[in-house]
């Protein structure tokens, strides 16, 4: 039996279009349970970062609709600083290598570039994603239940050793 | 006055002709190809004429900017616009605009050949006009 797994993910893009077929496109990954929460502006996701995306979809021009609205680079910058562990995947209308290779440098977990087949690549590497957060989320929460054990362990020596003080 | 009739008949099915032509024609040569969007909505008349309504609006607001931006010559504002509508155009399957607003945003981006900025910009108004009004259409027959 398939395991359901949890992902938050924001999709940040002002192209009110591409972001709606993208929420609908990925809405229905097997095996997921995916909270999804779009922004058109780069500012609106970063005031929402408190809710800890596993993935966010960051679209690199967003100032087109608002000329001085920060950019998908700065709010990158701002969400590796913030949320080190949050997987970006940056995407542009347009494959340029000079956008892809600044976006990998600021800490972008990928590059789409918008293309025929760009829905098909964002939903399997969200699929592959919510595969390894899933996988992630497990390892903490064994890795958390073996520290409180140490712990534990730790207290009831401590005890045994005043008590055995004590008695003699 | 037989020779009149088979003249009258002759034209009158001339004109048959070409108004049929001309409908194989315009059914022929439709701005919009909703496969892809068919494809993304998996089956959902809803999210179909969700994200139809979306373009209509989006795309509305953007052509009145991109034909702002031409009256002020602000070719920064054009490239900005070209580069928002060129993936929603896909998604409405606008094939008469998918070289058109590459070549407009390489202009524009460069600022160079007025021009043809000009012819492009105006090109890019007058399609995505009448694929709205083809869109309206689709949406109408979706909602029955």
């Amino acid at each position: 039996m398939q395991v359901q797994k949890e992902l938050t993910l924001f999709i940040v893009d002002d192209d009110r279009v591409f972001a709606e077929a993208l929420k609908h496109f990925v809405s229905d990954i097997e095996n997921v349970t995916m909270d999804i929460h779009v922004f058109h502006t780069g500012e609106e996701c970063l005031t929402h970062l408190n809710k800890s995306p596993d993935v966010i979809i960051l679209d690199y021009y967003l100032n087109s609709s608002f000329p001085n609205a920060i950019n998908g680079l700065e709010v990158l910058k701002k969400i590796k600083t913030e949320k080190p562990r949050t997987k970006v995947f940056m995407l542009s209308a347009q494959d340029n290598i000079e956008v892809a290779m600044n976006a990998m440098k600021h800490g972008a977990f990928d590059y789409i570039s918008k293309s025929e087949s760009a829905m098909l690549k964002i939903r399997n590497s969200i699929a592959n994603v919510g595969t390894e957060s899933k996988a992630a989320k497990s390892l903490n929460k064994k890795v958390s239940v073996y520290k409180k054990l140490n712990i534990a362990i730790i207290i009831v020596i401590v005890i045994l050793f005043i008590i055995s003080r004590i008695v003699r | 006055m037989v020779f009149g009739g088979q003249i009258a008949s002759f034209y009158e099915n001339k004109k048959l002709i070409k108004i049929i032509m001309e409908t194989v024609a315009k059914e022929g040569n439709r701005l919009t190809d909703l496969s892809y969007l068919r494809t993304i909505a998996k089956g959902s008349n809803e999210f179909i004429l969700k994200l139809i309504n979306s373009f209509i609006v989006q795309t509305k607001e953007e052509i009145a900017k991109m034909q702002n931006s031409l009256q002020r010559q602000d070719w920064e504002g054009i490239h900005s616009t070209a580069h928002k509508i060129k993936p929603s155009l896909h998604f409405v399957g606008i094939a008469d605009l998918k070289e058109p607003i590459v070549e407009l945003e390489a202009l524009a981006k460069e600022r160079k050949d007025p021009d043809t900025i000009g012819e492009l910009v105006h090109k890019v108004v007058d399609v995505c006009t009448e694929a709205i009004k083809e869109l309206q259409e689709e949406a109408g027959k979706l909602k029955k």
